[in-house]
């Protein structure tokens, strides 16, 4: 028998990590797309032509993105109803900023930016690549501010009847938990579109294929790789990280696996938690280091997990800490990586070195795991809460809705968007294949003309 | 201010009724009117560059719909658990069905997304209707606000309702009807050639049509909702809702046959904005009517203070300024009339 709060939560857990790994591309690309037209307003056409090129890509993801996020907002009332009930009149506010302020701008821009380039001139163009990069970026702040709700609540009253109103919008918008959030998160996002951005490069260079354009926009997409992985490491990785220590102490404890208060703490670099006897197998350990990272100093006290009550911990700590500790790796991997293509680039051997270019190509999906691993740190880290210390997960599902019911609207989830995945990847793969028009002092192209 | 906040919430949904019906309208048309692959790609390049944007109302409504009436959202959304999440997988693949296609050569493939198309928005179509009809008949509420339907029963109104009965049927053929109008006269006012002459005639009988379906949908709620005399007797005024709509549905038929086709796609906008606010000017200030009316949901016991609602119209106007900032935008950069030549060109 399966338990019906285990479902909803499955449910959205899916949905949503499934849905991020549009956004994260779109908001990273935009950026990037926005980079390129800037370029290319400076009188470079390279850069246009490469922009018309990802705007393809992004075109297609924006598509997933907006068809995998209309579930998300229905499920707040289908599966969370009494989540809404209580907190709606909260909630509501930012998903519906999000709406008017958001999705209004992209719906009305995207268009005019992959079909208007014609009709609209250099300038204008340009501009509205730039409302596209707002656009996608403000809706991932109201996104955030959503969520910062849940994790740490602010401008809220509790009335007798346990529903909450908001006290002060400013207060909700201006929450500290969704500017440290948003950075850290906007900064994952970069990643994605950088790494994808160079590893489609690298395909190309290593095919012999595009080679002077591809040459021009792996740089860019290397500069900002670089900048990106070390800005989300620090300084908005650590911000959060103590945001978390100082507001969520427990599910920092978790996600560090750190079972025992301990003055000195040793940062866990690898290892198994083990919950029978609450304590890692095989670790890997820095000295001291995590008292550092959390307190600047080598012997401060770090409280466990074990200071806490059980029934406060988050359900799964296992999952949490392997979250946390794939997304930190992978996180020092990319500055190697990047760090490694940024100096070949200044070396001028980036482009013929095929063991980077190897390297930068099968890096791919990694930012993408360790944004989703992220996002599962954030939310498994929450719970038992829905909203942090005061609203039960438990408390916050659909009473009213059979088991029976979630698990078909799950199967039902999990087989249309595997048809979904089969449908992005021959499409993407197709946009790959045919690759960007050729700019004039390339080489004819076979790839090209077989394409069109 | 819950009045208000109705009034502006029934506004956004009914927006999102009259622009996404006629890109609804269009989904299902296009496998009638479009005899081949470019008469089609001129019948999808109408809706096209707008169906996102229209379908965001929907978001935008359901936001607003959260934020200012907390406990209706909750109550409906989890009570209609099962046709809602359908509704959102015809959504999903209605978007893919429309975008898609383009990126196929290959004419099986274009097939088979056009006949998606087809089934998502047909069944789309129907379902808003038999959805809002649901609203206006009335759901077995308990006392906690809850309710569960199961999707049918056997088609009669009785204590155990189902979310499919002969009224909300009813009403879903003839939504179907008027969206299928209004997509038409879209049609009519976009295109020219052989797919406007063929939308002509779809929009004459589908004029017919709604002409009948709505007398008899109109009688039959008032019939259903027993709460539709009150209001209606009390504010007698309120009678020059449905009168307008009807007027508006002759102004539409009158319009196209003098050509003047914008004007006639406009006034079935109208049409519909004054159906729709008919409905919820006959409920008000009820929200979600209970068959046992103890535990019906109002606008009053659904909503936060109002002292929080007037705070977030300091945001919400100049946001809704903003979109129609945007709208203006989009609609103007549209081309006037979309032929089949200009269409080769644009792909």
């Amino acid at each position: 028998m399966i338990d019906s709060l285990l479902l909803h939560r499955v449910q959205f857990a899916f949905t949503v990590s499934y849905h991020y790994l549009f956004p994260q591309l779109t908001m990273g690309l935009a950026l990037l797309i926005f980079i390129l037209k800037s370029i290319g307003l400076c009188g470079h056409s390279w850069a246009d032509t490469a922009a018309r090129f990802w705007l393809k890509i992004f075109g297609l993801t924006f598509l997933m993105g907006v068809v995998t996020g209309i579930p998300l907002e229905f499920q707040f009332g289908t599966n969370w109803s009494q989540l809404v009930k209580s907190t709606g009149s909260i909630l509501g506010q930012t998903l519906a900023m999000e709406g008017m302020f958001a999705f209004f701008l992209e719906s009305t821009f995207l268009y005019l930016l992959i079909f208007g380039e014609k009709k609209l001139g250099k300038t204008a163009h340009w501009g509205v690549s730039f409302l596209l990069l707002f656009g996608t970026w403000l809706s991932g702040y109201f996104i955030v501010c959503t969520n910062a709700f849940m994790q740490h609540p602010v401008g809220y009253r509790i009335s007798e009847d346990g529903v909450y109103h908001l006290t002060s919008i400013g207060a909700l918008l201006s929450n500290p938990w969704a500017i440290k959030q948003y950075l850290h998160t906007m900064t994952g996002s970069v990643i994605t579109g950088s790494f994808t951005m160079s590893a489609i490069a690298a395909y190309y260079l290593l095919k012999g294929q595009h080679v002077k354009l591809t040459r021009r926009y792996l740089t860019v997409s290397v500069i900002v790789g670089l900048f990106s992985s070390i800005i989300a490491a620090v300084p908005t990785g650590d911000w959060e990280a103590k945001q978390v220590q100082k507001h969520q102490p427990i599910k920092f404890a978790a996600m560090e696996g750190h079972f025992h208060t301990e003055d000195g703490a040793g940062l866990i670099l690898i290892g198994q938690p083990n919950m029978d006897e609450l304590k890692i197998d095989n670790p890997i350990i820095i000295p001291k280091a995590l008292s550092f990272l959390t307190h600047a100093s080598w012997d401060a006290k770090v409280k466990g997990l074990t200071e806490y009550d059980r029934e406060l911990w988050p359900d799964n700590v296992e999952l949490l800490y392997f979250s946390y500790h794939i997304m930190a790796g992978l996180g020092t991997l990319f500055i190697a990586l990047m760090g490694i293509s940024a100096f070949l680039l200044w070396q001028r051997r980036l482009h013929t070195n095929r063991v980077i270019l190897w390297l930068l190509m099968l890096s791919l999906p990694f930012p993408f795991i360790a944004n989703t691993a992220g996002w599962f740190t954030t939310e498994v880290g929450r719970q038992p809460w829905v909203i942090y210390g005061l609203m039960k997960t438990a408390d916050g599902a659909s009473q009213n809705v059979s088991q029976g019911n979630v698990l078909f609207t799950l199967l039902g989830f999990m087989g249309l968007y595997l048809f979904l995945s089969v449908l992005y990847f021959f499409l993407a793969t197709r946009i790959i294949n045919q690759g960007p028009e050729p700019i004039e002092t390339d080489q004819p192209d076979l790839a090209t003309e077989a394409g069109t | 201010m819950e009045t208000l906040w109705y009034i502006l919430l029934l506004l956004m949904i009914s927006t999102y009724l009259v622009l996404d019906g006629f890109d609804l309208g269009v989904g299902v048309l296009h496998l009638v009117i479009a005899k081949n692959r470019q008469e089609q790609k001129q019948v999808i390049q109408s809706i096209a560059p707008v169906w996102d944007g229209n379908e965001v109302w929907l978001i935008a409504a359901g936001g607003t719909m959260m934020l200012a009436f907390p406990a209706f959202l909750s109550s409906m959304f989890s009570g209609f658990y099962l046709p809602l999440t359908m509704v959102v997988w015809l959504l999903l693949f209605r978007a893919i069905s429309i975008e898609l296609p383009h990126y196929f050569s290959d004419s099986l493939w274009v097939h088979f997304w056009n006949i998606m198309l087809f089934i998502s928005s047909g069944l789309l179509i129907v379902i808003l209707g038999a959805a809002l009809a649901n609203i206006f008949r009335g759901v077995p509420l308990n006392a906690e606000g809850t309710f569960f339907e199961p999707l049918w029963t056997d088609f009669r109104i009785s204590k155990q309702t189902g979310i499919l009965d002969w009224y909300t049927v009813l009403s879903g053929v003839t939504s179907a009807s008027i969206f299928l109008h209004h997509g038409s006269l879209w049609l009519v006012a976009k295109t020219d050639g052989l797919v406007q002459q063929r939308a002509r005639k779809c929009a004459t009988s589908f004029w017919l049509t709604t002409v009948g379906l709505i007398i008899v949908t109109l009688i039959a709620s008032y019939v259903v909702q027993p709460h539709t005399k009150e209001n209606f007797a009390t504010h007698p005024w309120l009678i020059f809702l449905p009168l307008g709509a009807l007027i508006f549905l002759a102004g539409s038929l009158f319009f196209r046959i003098n050509n003047w086709n914008m004007s006639a796609f406009l006034s079935s906008a109208f049409f519909m904005y004054l159906l729709f606010f008919s409905g919820a000017a006959a409920l008000y200030p009820y929200i979600l009517p209970g068959l046992n009316p103890e535990y019906s949901l109002t606008i009053f016991n659904t909503s936060p203070p109002p002292e929080e609602l007037q705070t977030t119209l300091y945001w919400w106007i100049p946001g809704i300024i903003l979109v129609g900032i945007y709208f203006t935008i989009m609609f103007r950069s549209l081309p006037k009339v979309i032929s089949v030549i200009s269409n080769q060109e644009h792909h």
